[in-house]
């Protein structure tokens, strides 16, 4: 039976001890990130620069983040000292995707945003650069954020699942699947219907872009339930019984 | 009370550690368990402390299963890694951060065993040395009041002042209340403290004795010539003469080197079958 113990004041203490003993690696990683990325894409993408930037920025480290968080728990030595702490699995779970879901996102577009207004003021005099306002509204905004939290469950269990480098081993499998399904995919809808069109397009066509035909929204909706928030939504759940269950 | 019944523990592909071993370790008792490399006592420890989980039969840990890590086991057991990887902040922000989780914590406790360690407080814990590392880990698994302490190899890393430094401080934490459980193959370094053996063999708890009894039945002695046979338990020769293991005749009671007894054992398990 699944058994959960929480106390307010134990969590907040379990959520004070990760802050205060994060890995700083995603840090020194957007750091050392930011400078590239706004001068490599200032010039061709003057419009969309901000949102590119942002968009790098946030998948890179907060993928980095949340897998380096959960990792944690699968180091033998380090592992082993944050599971002693008497608090429950549940705070301790609680506390990392705590950190890892809002906190540091959050700091992260804070960041982005002080770096995006120093580097304008800095293009005026010495790249004659000048970025364009970044629309927080826009649509590829929200679309991002969809798939960015959609995802990051992904590296939660990836970080409990593999031993080590479980960020890196999961990107590689998922690019291996994906390059294989899009493969697939191509092939069976070309075999089909003879036209150049691939499931895949068929259905994430209506999430971007609202005028599509409604017949399709139906199927759109039901392949992202199927394929997106469900597996996301049973990823998280797995992320907390593995750590309740792990061995180190 | 720690109590094991009949737990069996496995590493994947490998063949088991521990197999059907059954153990009652009883408050008041400090225990060593000495055994091997790789005979299972750095796995009874990550049992009892609930890392990882045994395969068939059940642990309980004054009550509770390790198994499901609840807030009252893990406030009762404080667990001493041979390793240490603490935190790249300062020794003083290190017992301050923790001691909230921790009802018992003794802050007295915890400021005079660094300082009898000689840590200086204000020091960066990445700074310090293995060895000084080990004794921040030590002092705070003292202040932590735990009523069960688990200390795997807990002299690796310490000098000689360090390691009396540790059994002083080890033997004003122990009371009727508390179990110490200690893996060591530095018997020398923790044999004053120890009441009682555990020695693990092939798998199995081969012997769990108290050193009352033990040294009720053998004694240790350093001689020039053998004792005769049917006294001598076991010899091994040193510089001078013979440093031997003898039965107890008279009932009365000699030092006992534990180390000693381990090598006999290892030889000879019938010599622990009273």
């Amino acid at each position: 039976m699944l058994h959960i113990e929480f106390s307010f004041v134990r969590f907040v203490r379990t959520l004070r001890y990760s802050w205060q003993t994060q890995s700083v690696l995603p840090y020194y990683v957007a750091l050392g990130l930011a400078p590239f990325v706004f001068y490599g894409l200032a010039e061709g993408f003057t419009a969309e620069g901000p949102f590119i930037c942002w968009s790098l920025l946030l998948s890179i480290c907060g993928g980095l983040y949340a897998g380096m968080s959960f990792q944690e728990f699968s180091h033998s030595v380090r592992g082993r000292q944050y599971l002693s702490i008497p608090a429950s699995v549940t705070e301790k779970w609680l506390a990392k995707f705590l950190l890892a879901f809002v906190v540091f996102p959050g700091l992260i577009t804070v960041f982005f945003r002080i770096m995006l207004g120093l580097f304008n003021l800095m293009a005026v005099r010495i790249w004659v650069l000048r970025y364009g306002p970044m629309d927080w509204s826009d649509d590829t905004v929200q679309i991002f954020l969809f798939f960015f939290f959609l995802l990051l469950p992904l590296a939660f269990v990836s970080g409990l699942f593999w031993k080590k480098y479980g960020l890196i081993k999961t990107v590689i499998t998922l690019a291996v699947l994906f390059f294989v399904l899009l493969n697939l995919d191509s092939l069976m809808v070309y075999q089909s219907n003879n036209e150049v069109v691939t499931v895949m397009n068929l259905l994430t066509v209506p999430v971007l872009d609202a005028s599509v035909s409604p017949e399709y929204n139906g199927l759109s909706t039901r392949f992202w339930l199927f394929g997106g928030y469900i597996p996301s939504f049973l990823l998280l759940v797995a992320s907390y019984l593995l750590l309740k269950n792990k061995e180190i | 009370m720690i109590t094991t019944q009949k737990i069996t523990y496995q590493y994947r592909r490998r063949t088991p550690v521990l197999e059907q071993c059954s153990l009652a370790l009883s408050p008041g008792g400090v225990y060593g368990v000495l055994g091997t490399n790789g005979v299972g006592k750095t796995t009874l420890l990550h049992l009892l402390s609930g890392f990882i989980f045994p395969q068939t039969g059940n642990i309980d840990v004054d009550g509770r299963d390790p198994r499901h890590r609840s807030v009252s086991f893990l406030e009762r057991v404080a667990y001493v890694p041979v390793e240490v990887d603490l935190p790249a902040i300062r020794v003083s922000a290190y017992g301050q951060r923790l001691a909230d989780f921790y009802p018992k914590f003794d802050q007295n406790l915890w400021k005079k065993a660094l300082e009898t360690f000689q840590i200086d407080p204000t020091a960066k814990i990445d700074a310090l040395s293995f060895g000084q590392k080990k004794k921040v880990a030590i002092s705070f698994a003292l202040a932590t009041q735990s009523e069960i302490l688990l200390l795997d190899e807990p002299t690796d890393g310490l000098d000689i002042p360090s390691k009396d430094s540790f059994r002083k401080l080890l033997s004003t934490h122990v009371n009727e209340h508390r179990i110490v459980v200690i893996t060591t193959h530095h018997v020398h370094d923790i044999a004053t403290l120890l009441d009682h053996v555990v020695i693990l063999q092939d798998t199995q708890l081969a012997a769990n004795v108290s050193v009352a009894a033990l040294t009720e039945r053998m004694y240790t002695v350093t001689t020039t010539q053998l004792p005769p046979a049917d006294e001598l338990l076991y010899s091994e020769r040193v510089p001078g003469g013979y440093h031997c293991l003898v039965r107890q005749r008279d009932g009365g009671e000699g030092p006992l080197d534990l180390e000693l007894l381990f090598k006999a054992f290892l030889l000879n398990p019938q010599i622990l079958s009273f």
